[in-house]
């Protein structure tokens, strides 16, 4: 893991816009519109 | 994920949305979540798009996977909680939450109605401080 890049507290969050499984593109710009993103990275489904 | 689906409400209650990242690919994502229910997107990140942005690239493990972490950022883009697993213990569903739930509380809602905001920034400084010391933040806060 390379924690430069990890953006911590405080910090503005990277931007993203990466397809959902139904292939609809989502992007953290519209993820936010609501007030606030819960953004989870997780392993993979193996 | 399953966890997260079964506070889903809570989080939009809360005034949050939630996505989660891996690099598998649709194929193998959609299947489990129809399977598990799950009624919030499961991004499938296979160029390591928003995986690298985010500096959790795992390239130890099956072609480059992601490191488990967790982030809550705000209608300013700002991170105001992260949980990185490879540096700290699991963070919880239940206390992104309450997290979730205390942001919402102070800031995430500013048009519903006038609140004390006494009382949220201070608990916020407090907790971002108690992170920095958990978490090990290396970036000065600017």
């Amino acid at each position: 893991m390379d924690e430069r890049h990890t953006p911590a507290i405080g910090e503005r969050a990277p931007d993203f816009a990466v397809a959902d499984s139904t292939g609809a593109i989502r992007r953290l710009d519209d993820l936010i519109k609501g007030g606030i993103c819960v953004v989870v990275f997780y392993r993979g489904h193996w | 994920m399953a966890d997260y689906s079964d506070h889903l409400e809570g989080f939009r209650a809360a005034g949050a949305e939630l996505a989660a990242i891996s690099v598998d690919d649709a194929a193998r994502t959609e299947p489990v979540r129809r399977e598990l229910g799950i009624k919030f997107p499961l991004l499938c990140d296979t160029g390591r798009v928003a995986v690298k942005a985010y500096g959790l690239l795992n390239t130890r493990e099956n072609g480059g996977i992601a490191f488990p972490a967790a982030f809550v950022i705000d209608r300013e883009w700002l991170v105001r909680f992260r949980a990185l697993e490879e540096v700290a213990s699991r963070v919880s569903v239940e206390q992104l939450l309450e997290l979730v739930r205390e942001l919402g509380s102070g800031d995430a809602e500013p048009r519903a109605k006038p609140r004390k905001h006494g009382v949220f920034p201070g608990l916020m400084f407090l907790r971002a401080g108690m992170n920095a010391l958990r978490h090990g933040v290396r970036v000065p806060y600017k």
